[in-house]
């Protein structure tokens, strides 16, 4: 396991990347943004990450792909998925194929942040928790 | 780990598999008890409670109003309830008044009527013909309660995530099916269900603070940002909004909240009409 957490973040539209990317390299990770589902694909056999944030509908290549190939490659990556057409039935769809946790778009800061910790520390990285650092950067 | 919500028609038995999930996971079982704290924190009678979750329309039955209200009250306790803990519950109509948390398991427990009839002669010393008769009235009256209070049939195995007939198994065994399917990774608690059961919870809140004086509101849930929509004649729509207002901006967990008016054009064409 790498020192630094390696994260993976995928959505096609580059603005949640944007914001995605600086937010969960605050919580540590060295964080690769595409907005490209299928250059993403390329990338995980290339290289491991400890976590992928994947949005799920994207053109031609899905979240649910995203996540099918990163825990083929890796079965102990943590992939998280991101939506704005969340339905129970896609959530348990995408929990039976193994995500670890799923998220509805729009979702608080915190909510991505605490679903992030929670993977990493899983994982055995010490992860401060997001309430914490949100105090912290408060004060 | 999930929550189980049991439903199943009366002496089938259930209690006794619910008893056994709960005891088996190590979490706590939820039913009718709650029903003394809904009275308590409503200032509800206990027994009208126990009439809106069991009682189907009838001419001289409880009026609608106040079902509604106490369907309101037990929805927001419940729910309450169901965001604190994992937990087991049976009796309260989880199955029908929580839709779409993806981490809540439905489960249908089915006895078949020889056995209920069997059942319900010993407890209540019955000849077994009586019994069953009772138990087919009884199923009867619990269908067109749930169709009258939620749109639903309770008997409908299509509303569960997993129906477990007891006509071959004994209780523990249905327990353990019971338990094993809620390991399932499908019916684990993901962030998305937990704010999902939390908008739910604070939707109810708003509703049962609301229902005695704004029975017709619409109550929609984003986050912390509450949606009140409220039917009035123009005349009425400042003073109704600032009720609202006031009722539901005490509620724990409300941040931003909206009240809309939507003109009764009804109303006011029958009051320009007398």
């Amino acid at each position: 396991m790498a020192e630094q957490p390696q994260i993976l973040v995928v959505d096609d539209e580059p603005l949640v990347g944007k914001r995605l990317g600086p937010m969960l390299e605050r919580l540590g990770g060295q964080v690769e943004v595409f907005s490209d589902p299928y250059a993403a694909l390329l990338r995980l056999p290339k290289k491991h990450f400890d976590v992928v944030v994947s949005d799920v509908r994207m053109d031609e290549v899905t979240g649910l792909d995203i996540l099918e190939t990163a825990l083929k490659i890796s079965p102990e990556t943590r992939v998280i998925l991101i939506t704005g057409y969340a339905m129970m039935s896609l959530a348990r769809q995408a929990m039976a194929k193994g995500a670890f946790d799923f998220l509805a778009k729009p979702f608080t800061p915190d909510d991505l942040r605490g679903a992030v910790s929670r993977a990493l520390g899983s994982l055995g990285f010490a992860v401060e928790p997001p309430q914490a650092k949100e105090q912290q950067s408060q004060a | 780990m999930p929550i189980i919500a049991i439903s199943a028609g009366p002496f089938s038995r259930a209690q006794e598999v619910a008893r056994l999930v709960a005891r088996e996971l190590n979490q706590p079982l939820v039913g009718r008890e709650l029903l003394a704290e809904v009275a308590a924190q409503y200032q509800a009678p206990e027994a009208r409670l126990v009439e809106a979750l069991e009682q189907g329309p009838s001419l001289l039955g409880m009026h609608k109003a106040l079902r509604a209200r106490c369907l309101a009250y037990i929805e927001a306790a419940l729910l309450e309830r169901l965001t604190a803990d994992n937990l087991v519950t049976i009796g309260l109509a989880a199955h029908l008044c929580v839709a779409g948390v993806a981490h809540l398991l439905k489960v249908r427990v089915q006895a078949d009527l020889d056995q209920r009839a069997q059942e319900r002669a010993r407890r209540e010393n019955l000849g077994e013909d009586r019994a069953r008769r009772l138990i087919l009235d009884e199923d009867k009256r619990l269908a067109q309660w749930s169709q009258f209070a939620y749109g639903l049939d309770e008997a409908d195995a299509s509303i569960y995530d997993l129906v477990v007939g007891l006509g071959q198994i004994e209780p523990e065994q249905a327990a353990d099916i019971i338990v094993r399917t809620a390991g399932y990774r499908r019916f684990q608690a993901m962030t998305y269900s937990q704010n999902h059961l939390r908008e739910l919870a604070l939707g109810a809140r708003v509703r049962a603070a609301l229902i005695e004086d704004h029975p017709e509101a619409t109550v929609g849930v984003v986050g912390s940002e509450v949606t009140v929509t409220i039917l009035a004649v123009r005349r009425h729509q400042e003073r109704k909004v600032a009720s609202v207002r006031e009722l539901a901006g005490g509620v724990a967990g409300v941040g931003e909240l909206k009240v809309e008016a939507i003109t009764d054009v009804f109303q006011e064409a029958a009051e320009t009409m007398r």
